[in-house]
């Protein structure tokens, strides 16, 4: 087994989008609608395969969105195949973009839904500077307990404050949305 | 062309040299009509009567407008002018060898025209007539010597007739005059294809210590340092000289270590010659195959190890080789067992050999298995995909098979491999539409499989077709590839006159040979043998039609018909609603193409016109020959009952040769049948030519009962088959549509057997075909969006 395998970046385009298509399939427990894998084609500037020795192994994708008229990038999906995990492609992936987000000033925070039970996603999060900032109720409707945290990593946290921690209820807003 | 010098007055004489002009300038409506105008001034006039005759051709009149050039050839047999004419409407025709006749004769009647005669002798090179090739290039020569290019041609027509003392000294000339020229300088390709021709012409003419001189004389003129050792290398071949020999070929390996060719040369040059100092890994694979035991062992560990810490992909195609010998099946199968617990690279590539390992030694079911578990462990790898193809494939299970293919294509869509890999699969799986749907993905719009002369892909559809018993748009794809093969032949023509004057004599010689085995490849001798297949399936169709028509029919009969004619009609529906015959393109373009084979079997209307055309067939068929014996013997089968009901014994006597040549273990038994039949023919025979047959004359009983002596019977078919050879030796008839059977190969040998296979009959499989194709048609749209 050679030291640090490097991973590759390869740009998701529709050529490849089955390629995508099956890595987070088999990576995350949510299922897509096609018209999904269709939009992260317009993502292209904030998403990459990850390939090791010409395959791929992994993939990121992220999107900017528009918070209290701040800038944040929002992860949408992340996952490395089983087989290729403990590797430290997971870290090459998330480098990538936080290397990509860098270059783009007025983004100063990257954010993303992690399930409440995911352990070992947390672990590797906070890892890499993420903290809990929201506990969302009722985020999924297809998986138990259906809870999810909001992650949020500051890029500059020696000039930005801190984010403080909130909860929020996904059916109330939604009831409330109703009414 | 010379305008005519009879009978016409100023004014006329000028009409005509119009015409003449519109000729050239193929305008040929407007030529017929002005024609006809001077015509009713001078109707007697041969020479205007041609040019309405060559008009007339050209105005869709071909027949009359040869008739009429005729007719005005023989009413005034001086006219060079009109042989001319004459020789054109042939030529257009592409009936060469009557054009160079009428050629000649215009030559002769005293038209003084260089360029006809240069037509003219491009044309006897391309109807391989090397004598007036030669007699003519010695008129054009002796006509304008000062032309380097008359020089050359002359010299290559001595050459092709065997006059190498008269082409070594036209050299010398022409290369005096290729000095002098100091306006045209030659260059320096020119000059390198020149010198090195001169070689390979000394070579020819046995001459070897003038080719040696050459070869040291002209090392500086020369630039395709491959062909010069390749020349070198023969020519110490031939001279005995074996340690010069060995130099050249290490030379070649020098520019070229990746040819395996090259070192199969050193070796024949030297069979002592240890290749092992040679450190690649082409040289060390196939080296493996000579060793054995625990070297075998070590060496292999040794070869296989970098590709799996480099990852290549490769690997299996640098070993195959190795799968001849049993007894390194094991110590393969193990090394590769021994990759399965380190890296997770390691166990894909451990998983995807070892799956290819059992599919080498056909234990399909394990090796589906292992791809799976590949799968599995890596999805994104497209290669596992089509390993999973193949093997679903083998085991006939077709559809399966396709939507393997095509989850790889899908994983790529940029990859033109995968997607012809993909069609092939869809058209086992009888899918022709879907097939032509996803051709298209990477054609140019507008272009289509038939202009660009894709044959793998029209013997695919007609193979297709004829399965589904389609025969019309069966036929008419394998006649479009037989109409290829021609084409292919006369595109030739204009290469000939272009090579001399680029001096690329040699690649011309190659292109001679390249052309005169054309039919010796694969896909022709695969056409021919399913056209021929094809042909006897119309054949019976049309007897039993003529028998249902002649019978007077009782009310059940009528039913039966009835019925029949029902399920007809349901068939054709099915097939509109499918589009199974190619409606992905346009009306014009199927008419063109006859796609329908409407126009085909229009043509084909009595048992005589098929036997005509099988001939057609046949008569190519017969005399190729392709490294394959399978492949041979699969369309070499189809002639045997065509032969002996045409009762041809000498064509016959060499169809048994072929047969027996073409023999495998997989094929013994079927071969033995065809040879039964072919043999029982030959001792019936008693006609004039009885004296080459009588040597293949033999006891029939005999030469049975020693076969089946020899051989084991093991699968359902070979008892047929024993069954029918019997059925032969008592002169009885065998009633093949009794027969049942599920099984491929069995299909094969007897098309018109019951079947419970979906493939033979109408195809179950249409739900899913539809399936298919909605499901394609859908992730085209979104990718259309996607695109955009």
């Amino acid at each position: 087994m050679e030291q640090n395998p490097k991973l590759a970046f390869g740009e998701i385009n529709y050529k490849n989008l089955e390629q995508f298509k099956v890595i987070t399939q088999k990576t995350l427990p949510v299922t897509y609608s096609e018209n999904f894998y269709i939009k992260i084609l317009t993502y292209s500037d904030f998403s990459t395969l990850g390939y090791y020795n010409d395959i791929a192994v992994g993939a990121i994708t992220a999107r900017i969105e528009e918070k209290d008229g701040r800038k944040t990038a929002y992860i949408m999906t992340f996952g490395v195949l089983d087989a290729y995990r403990r590797l430290g492609f997971g870290t090459q992936l998330l480098n990538e973009l936080i290397n990509r987000i860098r270059s783009h000033e007025e983004i100063r925070t990257i954010y993303l839904h992690m399930w409440v039970s995911n352990e070992i996603g947390f672990q590797f999060y906070s890892r890499h500077g993420f903290e809990k900032t929201t506990y969302k109720k009722n985020y999924y409707t297809d998986i138990d307990p259906p809870h999810c945290y909001i992650l949020t990593k500051r890029l500059y946290p020696d000039v930005d404050p801190p984010i403080p921690y909130t909860e929020e209820d996904t059916e109330k807003e939604q009831e409330i949305a109703q009414q | 062309m010379k305008p005519a010098q009879n009978s016409l007055n100023a004014k006329q004489s000028g009409e005509f040299k119009a015409l003449v002009k519109l000729l050239d300038a193929k305008d040929y409506k407007k030529g017929l009509r002005n024609t006809e105008k001077l015509l009713e001034q001078v109707p007697d006039n041969w020479e205007v009567v041609s040019l309405k005759a060559i008009f007339m051709y050209y105005n869709d009149e071909q027949q009359k407008g040869l008739e009429l050039a005729k007719q005005a050839v023989f009413k005034n047999l001086g006219s060079d002018f009109c042989w001319h004419i004459y020789g054109l409407i042939y030529k257009a025709q592409k009936n060469y060898i009557e054009a160079v006749k009428c050629f000649l004769q215009a030559i002769k009647k005293g038209e003084e025209n260089i360029q006809l005669e240069r037509d003219t002798a491009n044309l006897q090179i391309h109807t391989r007539d090397f004598e007036g090739n030669a007699q003519l290039r010695h008129k054009i020569l002796t006509k304008k010597s000062n032309m380097i290019v008359n020089w050359i041609a002359f010299i290559f027509a001595q050459h092709l007739i065997g006059n190498y003392e008269i082409a070594f000294k036209a050299i010398s000339s022409a290369e005096q005059l290729i000095q002098k020229d100091q306006q045209n300088p030659i260059k320096k390709v020119e000059m390198n294809e020149f010198k090195l021709y001169q070689i390979q012409l000394a070579i020819d003419a046995k001459d070897y210590q003038k080719a040696k001189q050459s070869i040291n004389a002209f090392k500086n003129d020369i630039t395709d340092m491959v062909a010069y050792y390749e020349l070198q290398y023969d020519l110490y071949i031939k001279l005995g000289q074996t340690q010069e020999a060995v130099e050249a070929a290490k030379h070649l390996l020098e520019l070229q270590p990746q040819n395996w060719k090259y070192y199969q040369l050193l070796k024949k040059a030297d069979p002592q010659f240890d290749l092992s100092i040679y450190d690649n890994t082409l040289v060390q694979g196939q080296l493996l195959a000579e060793q054995s035991g625990d070297k075998f062992k070590t060496n292999f560990l040794k070869f296989i190890d970098p590709f799996f810490q480099k990852s290549l992909p490769s690997l299996f195609r640098e070993i195959k080789h190795l799968y001849k010998q049993n007894e390194k099946l094991d110590i393969i199968r193990e090394s590769f067992e021994s990759y399965l617990n380190a890296g997770p690279i390691q166990k894909l590539w451990a998983l995807m050999l070892l799956s290819q390992h059992y599919y080498q030694i056909k234990q399909y079911e394990k090796s589906l298995q292992l791809v799976e578990e590949a799968i599995t462990h890596t999805p994104t790898l497209h290669e596992l995909y089509l390993i999973k193809a193949k093997a679903l494939h083998k085991q006939e299970k077709f559809k399966e098979a396709y939507e393997a293919a095509d989850r790889a294509r899908q994983l790529d869509l940029a990859d033109r491999y995968l997607n012809n890999k993909t069609i092939k699969y869809a058209l086992r799986a009888n899918m022709v539409y879907l097939s032509q749907e996803l051709l298209r993905m990477f054609l140019r719009d507008g272009s289509n499989p038939y202009e660009l002369q894709m044959i793998w892909f029209e013997l695919g559809v007609g193979r297709t077709l004829l399965r589904l018993n389609y025969l019309g748009p069966a036929l008419a794809q394998f006649y479009l590839i037989f109409k290829h093969y021609q084409e292919m032949y006369d595109d030739q023509l204009d290469f000939y006159q272009f090579s001399i004057r680029k001096y690329t004599l040699r690649s011309l010689l190659q292109m001679f040979d390249a052309m005169d085995t054309r039919y010796s490849a694969k896909y022709f001798i695969e056409t021919a043998g399913l056209m021929i297949e094809g042909l006897n399936r119309l054949k019976l169709k049309q007897q039993d039609q003529g028998k249902v028509e002649q019978k007077k029919l009782t009310p059940k009969e009528k039913k039966q018909l009835q019925k029949l004619q029902q399920k007809q009609e349901e068939e054709k529906h099915l097939r509109e609603q499918f589009s199974i015959e190619g409606h992905i393109y346009s009306n014009e373009l199927q008419k063109k193409f006859d796609l329908s084979g409407e126009y085909l079997l229009s043509q084909l209307k009595t048992e005589q016109d098929i036997i005509k055309l099988q001939n057609q067939f046949a008569q190519v068929l017969i005399h190729t020959n392709y490294h394959n014996k399978e492949i041979n013997f699969q369309a070499f089968k189809q002639l045997v009952s065509f032969y002996i009901q045409q009762n041809r014994p000498l064509l016959s006597v060499k169809l048994l040769n072929k047969l027996r040549n073409n023999q495998t273990e997989s094929n013994k038994i079927v071969n033995h049948k065809y040879q039964l039949m072919l043999i029982q023919y030959l001792n019936s025979y008693k006609g004039p030519q009885l004296q080459y047959v009588q040597e293949y004359q033999q006891d029939l009983n005999k030469f049975d009962a020693d076969f089946w002596k020899s051989v084991e019977i093991k699968s359902n078919l070979d008892k047929i088959i024993k069954s029918h050879c019997e059925h032969i030796l008592q002169n009885k008839a065998f009633n093949v549509q009794q027969l049942e059977s599920n099984d491929l190969e069995f299909l094969q040998e007897y098309p018109n057997a019951k079947t419970t296979n979906p493939f033979y009959t109408s195809d179950p499989n249409l739900e899913w075909q539809n399936n298919q194709i909605s499901q394609f048609q859908q992730a085209q749209q979104t990718q259309q969006v996607s695109q955009q």
